[in-house]
Protein backbone atom coordinates (compact mmCIF):
# COMPACT_ATOMS: atom_id res chain seq x y z
CA UNK A 1 0.00 0.00 0.00
CA UNK A 2 1.44 3.39 -0.93
CA UNK A 3 1.86 6.10 1.65
CA UNK A 4 1.38 9.81 1.22
CA UNK A 5 3.68 12.10 3.18
CA UNK A 6 1.75 14.82 4.99
CA UNK A 7 4.80 17.07 4.97
CA UNK A 8 5.68 17.18 1.27
CA UNK A 9 2.75 15.45 -0.42
CA UNK A 10 4.95 12.84 -2.04
CA UNK A 11 3.70 9.28 -2.47
CA UNK A 12 5.86 6.24 -1.90
CA UNK A 13 5.81 2.63 -0.87
CA UNK A 14 7.72 1.74 2.27
CA UNK A 15 8.19 -1.77 0.88
CA UNK A 16 9.75 -2.33 -2.50
CA UNK A 17 8.45 -5.04 -4.85
CA UNK A 18 11.30 -7.36 -3.77
CA UNK A 19 10.44 -6.82 -0.09
CA UNK A 20 13.28 -4.42 0.62
CA UNK A 21 12.50 -1.42 2.74
CA UNK A 22 12.36 2.15 1.49
CA UNK A 23 12.90 5.17 3.71
CA UNK A 24 11.20 8.34 2.52
CA UNK A 25 12.79 11.72 3.11
CA UNK A 26 11.19 14.97 1.91
CA UNK A 27 12.86 16.90 -0.88
CA UNK A 28 14.15 20.43 -0.43
CA UNK A 29 11.82 23.17 -1.65
CA UNK A 30 12.61 26.29 -3.69
CA UNK A 31 13.94 29.14 -1.61
CA UNK A 32 11.33 31.91 -1.84
CA UNK A 33 14.04 34.49 -1.21
CA UNK A 34 16.02 33.32 -4.21
CA UNK A 35 16.56 35.95 -6.89
CA UNK A 36 17.71 34.36 -10.17
CA UNK A 37 20.62 35.94 -11.94
CA UNK A 38 19.13 37.03 -15.27
CA UNK A 39 22.51 36.83 -16.95
CA UNK A 40 22.67 33.08 -16.38
CA UNK A 41 19.46 32.27 -18.23
CA UNK A 42 17.52 29.06 -17.62
CA UNK A 43 20.51 27.14 -16.21
CA UNK A 44 20.46 29.32 -13.14
CA UNK A 45 20.70 26.99 -10.13
CA UNK A 46 17.39 26.83 -8.29
CA UNK A 47 18.31 27.68 -4.69
CA UNK A 48 16.55 25.46 -2.20
CA UNK A 49 15.91 25.19 1.50
CA UNK A 50 14.84 22.26 3.62
CA UNK A 51 11.15 21.84 4.33
CA UNK A 52 10.42 23.23 7.79
CA UNK A 53 8.44 20.18 8.89
CA UNK A 54 10.47 17.67 6.93
CA UNK A 55 9.79 13.96 7.32
CA UNK A 56 12.81 11.65 7.20
CA UNK A 57 12.14 7.98 7.85
CA UNK A 58 15.78 6.94 8.03
CA UNK A 59 16.66 5.16 11.24
CA UNK A 60 19.00 6.75 13.74
CA UNK A 61 18.82 4.16 16.50
CA UNK A 62 16.67 1.92 18.63
CA UNK A 63 14.46 2.97 21.53
CA UNK A 64 15.86 0.86 24.37
CA UNK A 65 12.46 0.75 26.10
CA UNK A 66 10.11 -0.01 23.24
CA UNK A 67 12.76 -1.77 21.10
CA UNK A 68 11.39 0.17 18.15
CA UNK A 69 13.48 2.07 15.62
CA UNK A 70 13.80 5.83 15.96
CA UNK A 71 13.51 7.81 12.73
CA UNK A 72 15.29 11.07 11.96
CA UNK A 73 12.14 13.21 11.95
CA UNK A 74 8.45 12.34 11.83
CA UNK A 75 7.40 15.63 10.24
CA UNK A 76 3.63 15.81 9.79
CA UNK A 77 3.34 12.05 9.51
CA UNK A 78 1.84 10.11 6.64
CA UNK A 79 -1.38 8.51 5.55
CA UNK A 80 -1.85 5.12 3.93
CA UNK A 81 -3.59 5.46 0.59
CA UNK B 1 72.33 -71.08 -13.67
CA UNK B 2 69.50 -71.28 -11.13
CA UNK B 3 67.24 -68.27 -10.72
CA UNK B 4 64.85 -67.31 -7.92
CA UNK B 5 61.27 -67.59 -9.11
CA UNK B 6 59.21 -64.35 -8.83
CA UNK B 7 57.12 -63.97 -5.72
CA UNK B 8 53.44 -63.92 -6.58
CA UNK B 9 50.20 -64.18 -4.66
CA UNK B 10 51.33 -64.50 -1.08
CA UNK B 11 51.14 -61.06 0.68
CA UNK B 12 53.50 -62.20 3.35
CA UNK B 13 56.20 -61.93 0.74
CA UNK B 14 55.36 -58.28 -0.07
CA UNK B 15 58.07 -55.69 0.52
CA UNK B 16 57.29 -52.06 1.39
CA UNK B 17 59.17 -50.12 -1.24
CA UNK B 18 58.99 -46.65 0.39
CA UNK B 19 60.83 -45.59 3.47
CA UNK B 20 59.43 -45.01 6.92
CA UNK B 21 56.83 -42.26 7.13
CA UNK B 22 58.17 -38.99 8.51
CA UNK B 23 54.89 -38.14 10.24
CA UNK B 24 53.48 -40.46 12.83
CA UNK B 25 49.80 -40.19 13.82
CA UNK B 26 49.09 -40.55 17.49
CA UNK B 27 45.98 -42.51 18.21
CA UNK B 28 45.60 -41.66 21.90
CA UNK B 29 46.07 -38.60 24.13
CA UNK B 30 45.35 -36.48 21.08
CA UNK B 31 45.64 -32.70 21.59
CA UNK B 32 42.65 -30.54 20.67
CA UNK B 33 42.82 -29.31 17.07
CA UNK B 34 41.78 -25.75 17.87
CA UNK B 35 43.74 -23.02 19.60
CA UNK B 36 40.52 -21.46 20.85
CA UNK B 37 39.81 -22.60 24.35
CA UNK B 38 36.68 -21.16 25.90
CA UNK B 39 36.18 -20.80 29.61
CA UNK B 40 32.88 -20.46 31.39
CA UNK B 41 33.11 -16.66 31.24
CA UNK B 42 33.50 -16.67 27.47
CA UNK B 43 30.63 -16.45 25.06
CA UNK B 44 29.89 -15.62 21.47
CA UNK B 45 28.66 -12.23 20.28
CA UNK B 46 26.65 -12.40 17.07
CA UNK B 47 25.85 -9.16 15.23
CA UNK B 48 23.61 -9.00 12.17
CA UNK B 49 23.42 -5.82 10.07
CA UNK B 50 20.67 -5.63 7.44
CA UNK B 51 19.70 -1.98 6.84
CA UNK B 52 17.31 -2.48 3.93
CA UNK B 53 16.47 -6.20 3.89
CA UNK B 54 12.84 -7.16 4.50
CA UNK B 55 12.25 -7.93 8.17
CA UNK B 56 11.91 -10.22 10.01
CA UNK B 57 14.16 -13.08 9.01
CA UNK B 58 15.85 -15.83 10.98
CA UNK B 59 19.53 -16.58 11.26
CA UNK B 60 20.82 -20.05 12.02
CA UNK B 61 24.09 -20.46 13.90
CA UNK B 62 25.71 -23.89 14.16
CA UNK B 63 28.60 -24.40 16.57
CA UNK B 64 30.75 -27.46 17.31
CA UNK B 65 33.04 -27.58 20.28
CA UNK B 66 35.06 -30.15 22.16
CA UNK B 67 34.14 -30.48 25.79
CA UNK B 68 36.80 -31.24 28.43
CA UNK B 69 35.41 -34.76 28.75
CA UNK B 70 36.30 -35.42 25.12
CA UNK B 71 32.81 -35.21 23.69
CA UNK B 72 32.27 -33.15 20.54
CA UNK B 73 29.02 -31.27 20.91
CA UNK B 74 27.09 -29.62 18.10
CA UNK B 75 24.38 -27.07 18.71
CA UNK B 76 22.23 -25.12 16.30
CA UNK B 77 20.46 -21.98 17.45
CA UNK B 78 18.06 -19.67 15.69
CA UNK B 79 18.02 -15.90 16.08
CA UNK B 80 15.08 -13.79 14.84
CA UNK B 81 16.23 -10.52 13.29
CA UNK B 82 13.58 -7.85 13.69
CA UNK B 83 15.73 -4.72 13.56
CA UNK B 84 18.26 -3.26 11.16
CA UNK B 85 20.99 -4.07 13.68
CA UNK B 86 20.63 -7.15 15.86
CA UNK B 87 23.01 -8.17 18.63
CA UNK B 88 22.91 -11.54 20.39
CA UNK B 89 25.08 -12.97 23.15
CA UNK B 90 25.19 -16.62 24.06
CA UNK B 91 27.51 -18.93 25.96
CA UNK B 92 28.62 -22.45 25.21
CA UNK B 93 30.42 -23.60 28.31
CA UNK B 94 33.99 -24.75 28.73
CA UNK B 95 35.79 -26.42 25.85
CA UNK B 96 37.63 -26.03 22.60
CA UNK B 97 35.77 -24.26 19.82
CA UNK B 98 35.97 -26.27 16.60
CA UNK B 99 33.86 -24.40 14.06
CA UNK B 100 30.98 -21.95 13.58
CA UNK B 101 28.65 -21.47 10.64
CA UNK B 102 26.06 -18.72 10.10
CA UNK B 103 23.37 -18.54 7.42
CA UNK B 104 19.77 -17.38 6.91
CA UNK B 105 17.14 -20.08 7.29
CA UNK B 106 15.09 -18.96 4.29
CA UNK B 107 15.69 -17.17 1.01
CA UNK B 108 16.37 -13.56 1.97
CA UNK B 109 18.89 -12.20 -0.51
CA UNK B 110 20.91 -13.73 -3.29
CA UNK B 111 23.52 -10.96 -3.36
CA UNK B 112 26.24 -10.02 -0.92
CA UNK B 113 25.82 -6.47 0.30
CA UNK B 114 22.53 -7.08 2.13
CA UNK B 115 23.22 -8.94 5.37
CA UNK B 116 26.56 -8.57 7.10
CA UNK B 117 27.39 -10.70 10.11
CA UNK B 118 30.13 -10.66 12.68
CA UNK B 119 30.90 -13.23 15.36
CA UNK B 120 33.39 -12.60 18.11
CA UNK B 121 34.44 -14.17 21.36
CA UNK B 122 32.98 -12.19 24.21
CA UNK B 123 34.27 -12.34 27.76
CA UNK B 124 31.97 -11.43 30.60
CA UNK B 125 34.00 -8.99 32.69
CA UNK B 126 31.29 -6.73 33.96
CA UNK B 127 31.91 -3.16 32.86
CA UNK B 128 34.95 -4.25 30.88
CA UNK B 129 32.99 -6.69 28.75
CA UNK B 130 33.96 -6.42 25.14
CA UNK B 131 34.51 -8.57 22.08
CA UNK B 132 38.06 -9.83 22.36
CA UNK B 133 38.56 -12.09 19.36
CA UNK B 134 36.76 -11.57 16.05
CA UNK B 135 36.05 -14.85 14.31
CA UNK B 136 33.62 -14.06 11.48
CA UNK B 137 33.16 -10.88 9.45
CA UNK B 138 31.35 -11.63 6.20
CA UNK B 139 28.15 -11.29 4.19
CA UNK B 140 25.63 -14.11 4.16
CA UNK B 141 23.25 -14.85 1.31
CA UNK B 142 20.85 -17.61 0.33
CA UNK B 143 23.81 -19.70 -0.78
CA UNK B 144 26.83 -18.25 1.01
CA UNK B 145 27.41 -19.06 4.65
CA UNK B 146 29.82 -17.25 6.91
CA UNK B 147 32.06 -19.65 8.77
CA UNK B 148 35.05 -20.03 11.05
CA UNK B 149 37.84 -21.13 10.87
CA UNK B 150 37.89 -21.56 7.08
CA UNK B 151 35.77 -18.57 6.08
CA UNK B 152 37.07 -15.15 5.14
CA UNK B 153 37.13 -12.04 7.27
CA UNK B 154 36.24 -9.12 5.02
CA UNK B 155 35.33 -5.46 5.31
CA UNK B 156 31.82 -4.46 4.36
CA UNK B 157 33.00 -2.92 1.09
CA UNK B 158 35.40 -5.71 0.13
CA UNK B 159 33.04 -7.60 -2.13
CA UNK B 160 30.50 -6.88 -4.83
CA UNK B 161 27.35 -5.23 -3.55
CA UNK B 162 23.67 -5.93 -3.71
CA UNK B 163 22.03 -4.90 -6.98
CA UNK B 164 18.83 -2.98 -6.32
CA UNK B 165 16.24 -1.39 -8.56
CA UNK B 166 14.52 1.13 -6.31
CA UNK B 167 11.22 2.90 -6.83
CA UNK B 168 11.51 6.29 -5.18
CA UNK B 169 9.02 8.90 -4.04
CA UNK B 170 6.70 10.49 -6.58
CA UNK B 171 6.83 14.13 -5.54
CA UNK B 172 3.78 16.35 -5.35
CA UNK B 173 3.05 18.58 -8.35
CA UNK B 174 5.60 21.34 -8.67
CA UNK B 175 8.07 19.60 -6.35
CA UNK B 176 11.46 18.06 -7.03
CA UNK B 177 12.69 14.47 -6.75
CA UNK B 178 14.98 13.78 -3.84
CA UNK B 179 16.34 10.38 -2.85
CA UNK B 180 18.43 9.88 0.26
CA UNK B 181 20.92 7.09 0.92
CA UNK B 182 19.50 5.16 3.89
CA UNK B 183 21.22 4.90 7.24
CA UNK B 184 24.03 2.32 7.49
CA UNK B 185 24.23 1.92 3.72
CA UNK B 186 26.62 2.88 0.94
CA UNK B 187 25.37 3.23 -2.62
CA UNK B 188 27.01 3.18 -5.98
CA UNK B 189 24.46 5.08 -8.09
CA UNK B 190 24.50 3.65 -11.58
CA UNK B 191 21.45 5.16 -13.29
CA UNK B 192 18.05 6.73 -12.73
CA UNK B 193 15.04 7.22 -14.93
CA UNK B 194 11.86 9.27 -14.54
CA UNK B 195 9.47 11.42 -16.52
CA UNK B 196 8.84 15.11 -16.23
CA UNK B 197 5.41 16.31 -17.34
CA UNK B 198 5.53 20.04 -17.99
CA UNK B 199 2.24 21.87 -17.57
CA UNK B 200 0.72 24.12 -20.21
CA UNK B 201 2.41 27.18 -18.77
CA UNK B 202 4.61 28.50 -21.55
CA UNK B 203 8.15 28.61 -20.20
CA UNK B 204 11.29 26.58 -20.80
CA UNK B 205 12.25 24.34 -17.89
CA UNK B 206 15.79 23.09 -17.53
CA UNK B 207 15.91 19.83 -15.50
CA UNK B 208 19.15 19.20 -13.70
CA UNK B 209 20.58 16.83 -11.15
CA UNK B 210 22.38 17.61 -7.92
CA UNK B 211 24.44 15.32 -5.71
CA UNK B 212 24.84 16.54 -2.15
CA UNK B 213 25.98 15.22 1.21
CA UNK B 214 22.70 16.23 2.80
CA UNK B 215 23.77 19.86 3.06
CA UNK B 216 26.57 20.77 0.67
CA UNK B 217 26.34 20.43 -3.08
CA UNK B 218 28.99 18.09 -4.49
CA UNK B 219 27.96 17.91 -8.12
CA UNK B 220 25.51 19.53 -10.48
CA UNK B 221 24.54 18.87 -14.07
CA UNK B 222 21.89 20.51 -16.22
CA UNK B 223 20.24 18.84 -19.20
CA UNK B 224 21.40 20.18 -22.53
CA UNK B 225 17.90 20.64 -23.81
CA UNK B 226 15.04 22.56 -22.24
CA UNK B 227 11.61 21.08 -21.65
CA UNK B 228 8.86 23.18 -23.19
CA UNK B 229 5.24 23.48 -22.13
CA UNK B 230 3.15 20.30 -22.38
CA UNK B 231 6.16 18.08 -23.08
CA UNK B 232 6.72 14.89 -21.09
CA UNK B 233 10.27 13.71 -21.67
CA UNK B 234 11.73 10.64 -20.05
CA UNK B 235 14.90 11.75 -18.34
CA UNK B 236 17.74 9.32 -17.76
CA UNK B 237 20.69 9.93 -15.50
CA UNK B 238 23.76 7.82 -16.11
CA UNK B 239 27.48 8.14 -16.59
CA UNK B 240 27.21 7.22 -20.26
CA UNK B 241 26.39 10.34 -22.22
CA UNK B 242 23.80 9.16 -24.70
CA UNK B 243 23.32 12.42 -26.48
CA UNK B 244 20.91 10.76 -28.88
CA UNK B 245 18.28 11.03 -26.18
CA UNK B 246 18.39 14.81 -26.23
CA UNK B 247 15.13 15.36 -28.06
CA UNK B 248 11.62 16.27 -27.04
CA UNK B 249 10.87 12.75 -25.81
CA UNK B 250 13.99 12.21 -23.80
CA UNK B 251 16.82 13.94 -22.03
CA UNK B 252 20.02 12.84 -20.40
CA UNK B 253 21.58 13.93 -17.15
CA UNK B 254 25.19 12.98 -16.76
CA UNK B 255 26.41 11.71 -13.41
CA UNK B 256 29.97 10.84 -12.43
CA UNK B 257 31.20 7.32 -13.05
CA UNK B 258 31.64 5.21 -9.90
CA UNK B 259 29.47 7.60 -7.91
CA UNK B 260 29.77 6.33 -4.34
CA UNK B 261 27.36 7.87 -1.87
CA UNK B 262 27.37 7.47 1.92
CA UNK B 263 24.37 7.41 4.23
CA UNK B 264 22.56 10.75 4.22
CA UNK B 265 23.88 11.77 0.80
CA UNK B 266 21.21 12.61 -1.75
CA UNK B 267 20.65 12.71 -5.45
CA UNK B 268 17.90 15.10 -6.43
CA UNK B 269 16.56 17.06 -9.32
CA UNK B 270 16.88 20.82 -9.56
CA UNK B 271 14.68 22.46 -12.13
CA UNK B 272 14.93 26.17 -12.79
CA UNK B 273 11.53 27.49 -13.92
CA UNK B 274 9.63 24.49 -12.55
CA UNK B 275 5.93 25.34 -12.44
CA UNK B 276 3.33 24.42 -9.83
CA UNK B 277 1.53 22.21 -12.34
CA UNK B 278 4.65 20.30 -13.43
CA UNK B 279 4.88 16.70 -12.34
CA UNK B 280 7.88 14.45 -11.88
CA UNK B 281 7.13 10.73 -11.79
CA UNK B 282 8.49 8.40 -9.14
CA UNK B 283 12.11 7.74 -10.13
CA UNK B 284 13.33 4.23 -10.81
CA UNK B 285 17.00 3.95 -10.10
CA UNK B 286 19.73 1.35 -10.08
CA UNK B 287 22.23 1.12 -7.27
CA UNK B 288 24.81 -1.28 -5.94
CA UNK B 289 24.45 -1.36 -2.19
CA UNK B 290 26.68 -2.31 0.73
CA UNK B 291 26.13 -2.33 4.44
CA UNK B 292 28.16 0.49 5.98
CA UNK B 293 28.08 0.64 9.75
Amino acid sequence: MPNKCNSCGGTYSATQPDGSRYFHACAPIPNPAFQPDPTKGPVNLQATIELANKRNENITGIDLVTKQPIIVSAGAGFIVL
Amino acid sequence: MATTPPVTGDPRNAVIASGKRAVQITANQVQPPSPLYLQAEDGLELAIFSPTIALPFIISVSVRWLRPDGEIVCVRRFFPCTLTTNLFLFTLGEGFLLDIEVHPTAAVTSDPGGIFTTVAIFRDQGDLSAPIWPLISDYITNTHTASWPYGEQILMQDTQGRIRSITGTAPAAGAEISETVPSNVRWLLKSASFTYAASVTVLNRQPGIIIDDGVNILYRYVAGQAVAASQTPRITASSSNQLGLQDGSGAILSIPDCLLLSAGFRWRTNTPNIQVGDQYSAPQYLVEEWVSV
